[in-house]
């Protein structure tokens, strides 16, 4: 029972020890995981800003862009140098009609 | 004879022992307050001569795991009437704090133009240490300094902004979004620094553009009088531990 005893009263020290540093010591240092993703978070919403900006964004699809963003006090503007625009529909196709392509020569 | 003689030695030995240390106090405080020179003079070198920023930042599908952000910065000059203006040295955290300026009527800045300084004095602050352990919150401050002037330089200059992105129903998922800049960047000045409670840094770095505007010329579009940003450091990669989980 002395022997128990002994063994309990370091073991309460130990384990309240432990539990200060799991509350204190832990938080004590944050890393820069927190910071990564809010650089991501920045990085989508500029994105996302900087695509709106395209006039011609169709309803469905997918914009490769290669742009030059400048700041006016503190909103990006766009100076975009390299688009392309590529639009997706779900419709149905028929194999017995004729589609026309659009190009320059036969406009 | 030869117990006495034995006896004379221990004391010798004690005596040495408990009071030699204190004479010998070693060579880290000098370490550790030239080098916290050396990094207020190479601060105000940035300031004042300028320093080349190169930085990018990718990320896939908005996954974090996927994010590269690099940022470089380089600078080298020769520079005569820097004055230490304030040496403070914490023995017990072995690190040292030092306050360094420059007053000068102009300088060829990094770019080779000729900047009127108009005897203005550049004030900087650096610290050091000579001691590992110590070294954390001292790294985090440095990288929140280059944070700074990569977000100065992207507001200054603008950036390069490389993405694919789906639209579906006119909702917008970024697949991948990939910025560059690399530009010179001159006459920055800290405001602000410290460290928040979770030991991050911050830093907070402003440009004068009407100071600055004779020699950036039409680098700076259409921003305000000043333009101030905030870059942050941390002391733990808990980012890269994220990812190879």
């Amino acid at each position: 029972m002395k022997n128990y005893y002994m063994l309990g009263k370091p073991m309460f020290l130990l384990l309240a020890a432990g539990s200060m540093l799991g509350m204190f010591g832990y938080t004590a240092v944050a890393g820069n995981l927190e910071m990564v993703e809010e650089s991501v978070k920045e990085l989508d919403e500029l994105n996302k800003e900087v695509v709106r900006q395209i006039p011609d964004l169709p309803e469905s699809g997918t914009v490769d862009l290669k742009a030059k963003v400048f700041f006016q006090d503190g909103s990006p503007l766009l100076d975009t140098y390299e688009k392309t625009i590529t639009t997706e529909k779900d419709q149905e196709i028929h194999f017995n009609q004729g589609y026309a392509v659009p190009s320059e020569k036969g406009e | 004879m030869t117990t006495h003689f034995i006896k004379k030695i221990l004391v010798l030995l004690v005596v040495l022992v408990v009071l030699v240390p204190p004479v010998w106090a070693g060579n880290k405080r000098i370490m550790t307050t030239r080098a916290a020179k050396v990094m207020a003079e190479r601060a105000l070198v940035e300031s004042v001569y300028g320093l080349k920023v190169r930085a990018k930042e990718e990320v896939q599908d908005m996954i974090a795991a996927s994010f590269i952000g690099e940022t470089d910065t380089k600078t080298s000059a020769t520079i005569s009437g820097i004055k230490i203006e304030e040496v403070v040295y914490d023995e017990q955290k072995d690190i040292a704090k030092v306050t360094a300026s420059i007053q000068l009527d102009s300088i060829t800045n990094i770019d080779g133009q000729t900047v009127p300084l108009k005897n203005r004095v550049f004030r900087r602050v650096a610290f050091a240490t000579s001691t590992p352990s110590q070294a954390g919150p001292l790294k985090a401050l440095r990288a929140a300094e280059i944070d700074a002037y990569k977000e100065l330089v992207k507001r200054v200059v603008g950036f390069t902004l490389e993405s694919k992105t789906s639209v579906k129903n006119y909702m917008l998922t970024s697949d991948m979004v990939k910025t560059r800049v690399m530009a010179t960047i001159y006459l920055a000045e800290v405001t602000e620094f410290g460290w928040a409670e979770n030991g991050d840094a911050y830093v907070k770095m402003v440009l004068n553009v009407d100071e600055a505007g004779e020699v950036l010329d039409d680098r700076v579009v259409g921003e305000k009088d000043v333009i101030e940003v905030e870059g942050a450091g941390a002391q733990v990669d808990d980012f890269s531990a994220a990812k190879s989980k």
